[in-house]
């Protein structure tokens, strides 16, 4: 039984690192905060009701943490972290994905400027593709919270993907 | 014009997260007919498909040997990741010094302007009258437009005694010298500047990008929160707004989304 659900857990670790990653805002952060939960997921097995989503359950431990680390430490660092822009970078072959790059950064960034809990529900909903209740299961928030959370990020995201194809 | 949509309803679609089939089918058709409702559609979902892009190395890669072996062994041989050292005498002056800034105007939630990131910024803080580049484009431009300058305005509201005030980004030389503002007006062509915020950039690569923690967005969201900002007004306010010079009253119309209280 644990064993299936630890190789269940191990599958969701790509998505929950995604989560993660747009949370903290950098990656090492997001490794760091999706190991936590996983720990605290492995503490707390007998917690989790067989027959609900596994998904959900996990999300809602890497929300968590990320709202109790935030508390502690009160923000995240940033990084300084040379190895980061490997991961950024094309390299400079590509001009056109140069440029793509960047304007994910750029993307990042903004993302990273949005008040925590607006990025919350969107890495749920728009990169995770949950749907908006089970997005408020997650972050534990009532259904329209969500949607006006949506709502405002919305208005801060769109402009700049409008230029874009202007 | 009648409009049988919401751009909740849109936004619902797009995430399909619209669970009546009748409502779904009533938005599916007027995004087939209505320009404005596909104009948006289409804007919210590429910006979903963006943000997955942005987000998406984690799904393309093997799991990290340090999250792997809290599943498949026991805690005890886990341990805390190893973490990235800073490498010795990487500590570029100028990034260390506004990220200090940054967390110190977060700790201390004081409210007087602050010089972030004075090296990069290209418009003041303090109050900027007719004459200014970012007044002027705070005065005039709707937001998601851009003036010569970088100034971008990215959405407008009322702060707690009715005064418009607006989120606005300002692009440098580089894609990656982003900053970001609050700004109210206080008076004809004068906008006040409370809080310039910079994205920080990696010296070493100023074309690179160092994505920053959430600093950012917590100050700017404590600013707001100190503003007692409104919800953001619809387009539609927001150009009857800039049409009447800011002269309109107050108004009660909305953007759909409420601010909720946190």
């Amino acid at each position: 039984m644990n064993e299936t659900l630890r190789t269940n857990m191990a599958a969701l670790v790509p998505r929950l690192r995604r989560f993660a990653h747009a949370l903290c805002g950098n990656p090492d952060d997001g490794d760091d905060l999706v190991q936590t939960a996983c720990v605290k997921a492995l503490d707390r097995l007998d917690q989790f009701t067989p027959g609900t989503r596994l998904d959900s359950w996990m999300f809602r431990i890497v929300h968590t943490s990320f709202i109790d680390e935030t508390r502690r430490r009160r923000r995240w660092r940033t990084t300084n972290d040379p190895a980061a822009l490997d991961r950024i970078s094309d390299g400079g072959r590509d001009l056109d994905r140069v440029e793509r790059s960047l304007h994910l950064a750029r993307v990042r960034a903004a993302m990273t400027a949005l008040p925590e809990n607006q990025r919350a529900v969107l890495a749920l909903v728009a990169i995770d593709g949950r749907s908006y209740k089970e997005a408020a299961e997650v972050l534990s928030v009532p259904v329209g919270t969500v949607m006006s959370r949506l709502a405002r990020a919305r208005a801060r995201l769109l402009p700049l993907n409008s230029e874009d194809a202007a | 014009m009648t409009r049988d949509w919401t751009e909740r309803e849109i936004a619902a679609f797009v995430d399909g997260a619209l669970d009546d089939p009748a409502d779904a089918e009533r938005i599916a058709r007027a995004i087939e007919t209505d320009a404005e409702a596909r104009a948006l559609s289409d804007r919210i979902a590429a910006s979903n498909s963006l943000l997955r892009e942005a987000f998406g190395t984690p799904m393309e890669q093997e799991v990290p040997p340090s999250i792997a072996a809290v599943l498949t062994n026991d805690a005890r041989r886990v341990g805390r990741l190893p973490r990235r050292r800073p490498v010795p005498g990487f500590a570029p002056t100028a990034l260390a010094a506004s990220v200090a800034l940054l967390i110190g105007l977060g700790l201390g939630a004081t409210l007087a302007p602050q010089v972030l990131n004075p090296a990069k910024t290209v418009i003041g803080l303090g109050v900027g009258g007719p004459d200014d580049a970012l007044a002027q484009a705070l005065e005039t431009l709707p937001s998601g437009a851009s003036s010569p300058t970088g100034v971008r305005p990215m959405l407008t509201f009322r702060d707690a005694t009715g005064r418009p005030c607006r989120e606005f980004e300002v692009v440098g030389a580089l894609p990656s010298d982003l900053e970001f503002g609050l700004a109210c007006r206080i008076g004809d062509g004068t906008w006040e500047v409370p809080i310039l915020v910079a994205a920080p950039a990696n010296p070493l690569d100023p074309g690179g990008f160092e994505p920053a923690s959430g600093a950012v967005g917590d100050a700017l969201s404590a600013m707001l929160d100190a503003l007692g900002a409104g919800p953001a007004l619809t387009p539609d306010a927001e150009a009857a707004l800039l049409a009447s010079r800011w002269n309109g009253s107050p108004s009660k119309k909305t953007h759909p989304a409420r601010r909720e209280g946190e």
